[in-house]
């Protein structure tokens, strides 16, 4: 019960945030347009669509989420916050948690508003599964890619100036979504092991990956493996900026 | 003048970036001249030129937020818009120098991406002119830091990917954002000279 109001505090909290809801809308729209616009797309009228356009939002609008979240883990410590929080029954961990759950939400808000409205205009014409698949794909697609750009974000802007963590963590983003064979920089793409969710479109969905997989097409399993490594990967880097926000000095 | 160097004092280590970074694509472009062959390295100055538009947008969104003494600037006769639009025309400056030395450099070496003589330097001047002014009014409009943080990569997302690839004709495709974006900072310009906002919005964080 505790934990439930803290979730529903938190909520409240970043509700307040409006200025980032409202800067959040435009970014989702430019990869909606982006998945329209791609020669790739499958367009809007099916649930190949829906997964596509799914994925597009997973590579494009965490790019902004990475450079934005460097103070997640370290703002509290900064001002002090964190030794009245220490004071309340509750886990640290657990209000870390609520901490990244909240600003979770107002960053998948938007992108899961437009692939809800696809979904129902699919629904309209015919198409039942269209909201299931929109609320799957935003929940195993979307959201861990949200994650671990939010992540990479917190834990670099733990360890490192604000500026270069948030010049750095866009590019470790941009390396991790994108891969171009003209440039011979190792990749995750093409693997289980791809953070943009190619094998759960491709093992769950049937749809066509982002990047060709190096192994044959990708199956149920390595789908369920991704989503592993994805939330391994998740724990690890809230972990790391948690532990590494510790040593922030408090400005007294 | 004095007061510009007490602002250049506080963020030389920002002013430094930029030039670190055109040092850094400059070093990177001599490096491979030799070994790779221009239609390889293309591609990856493509990728590189977009580096210090980022780091701007980035870098103005951290000067222009997070100072906690808004109200003391207000109460001085300098006024906290001078503060802020100083901060912003320090790192505008220092930024659009670095990356017209890139261009010059690239250039001189045949590595510039879509090269079409001299005009192409609008490019990259350009994006970052309007990234910086568009960052300037949210900045103003917010006050929050992770709003003009991410601000910057959205408007870079749109410039890059949805504005640049449809607009070719290298004057129109940064003119039209141009005077866009300088509206938008004659208009965070106006906002920012209200005392009682300034202050206001301080006390509701």
């Amino acid at each position: 019960m505790r934990i439930l109001s803290l979730v529903r505090i938190t909520l409240l909290m970043f509700y307040r945030r409006k200025a980032l809801w409202m800067a959040s809308i435009p970014l989702a729209l430019f990869a909606l347009f982006l998945a329209y616009a791609s020669p790739m797309s499958p367009g809007f009228s099916n649930i190949q669509g829906l997964v596509f356009t799914g994925q597009v939002l997973a590579m494009f609008t965490p790019l902004a989420y990475a450079a934005s979240f460097s103070d997640l883990m370290t703002a509290g410590r900064r001002t002090g916050m964190d030794e009245l929080e220490s004071t309340s029954p509750l886990p640290m961990a657990v209000i870390r948690s609520a901490h990244v759950l909240g600003a979770w939400v107002i960053c998948i808000s938007s992108s899961l508003l437009f692939l809800v409205l696809i979904a129902v205009r699919q629904a309209i014409n015919g198409n039942g599964k269209a909201i299931l698949v929109a609320l799957a794909v935003a929940l195993v697609i979307l959201s861990p890619s949200i994650l671990i750009a939010m992540g990479i974000s917190a834990l670099l802007g733990a360890l490192l100036p604000t500026i270069v963590a948030r010049i750095l963590a866009v590019l470790v983003w941009a390396w991790l979504a994108f891969y171009t064979p003209l440039l011979p920089l190792p990749t995750l793409n093409g693997g289980p092991l791809a953070v943009i969710g190619d094998p759960i479109a491709q093992g769950w969905f049937h749809t066509n990956p982002m990047y060709i997989p190096a192994n044959g097409p990708f199956t149920i399993q390595s789908g369920v493996i991704s989503l592993l490594w994805q939330a391994c990967i998740i724990f690890l880097l809230f972990t790391g900026a948690n532990m590494a926000s510790n040593h922030i000095k408090v400005r007294v | 003048m004095a007061f510009v160097g007490i602002q250049l004092k506080r963020l030389y280590r920002l002013v430094l970036l930029p030039f670190i970074l055109t040092a850094g694509i400059l070093f990177v472009g001599f490096l491979l001249e030799g070994i790779w062959s221009p239609g390889r390295i293309r591609p990856l100055m493509m990728v590189l030129t977009q580096v210090p538009v980022i780091a701007a947008g980035l870098s103005t969104a951290f000067v222009l937020n997070g100072d906690p003494i808004i109200e003391l600037a207000e109460s001085t006769p300098t006024g906290w818009r001078k503060v802020q639009v100083t901060r912003m025309l320090i790192i505008t400056g220092a930024f659009l120098t670095a990356v017209g030395l890139l261009f010059i450099g690239l250039h001189m070496m045949r590595l510039w991406p879509r090269d079409m003589g001299w005009v192409s330097i609008i490019s990259p001047v350009g994006s970052i002119f309007i990234v910086n002014c568009l960052v300037f009014l949210i900045a103003v409009l917010t006050t929050s830091m992770p709003t003009s943080s991410l601000a910057p990569i959205a408007i870079w997302l749109f410039l890059c990917f949805v504005w640049d690839p449809y607009i070719t004709d290298p004057v129109r495709q940064r003119l039209i954002p141009l005077f866009i974006a300088a509206a938008g900072a004659i208009f965070g310009w106006n906002m920012c000279g209200d005392a009682e906002r300034n202050v206001v919005k301080v006390a509701a964080l």
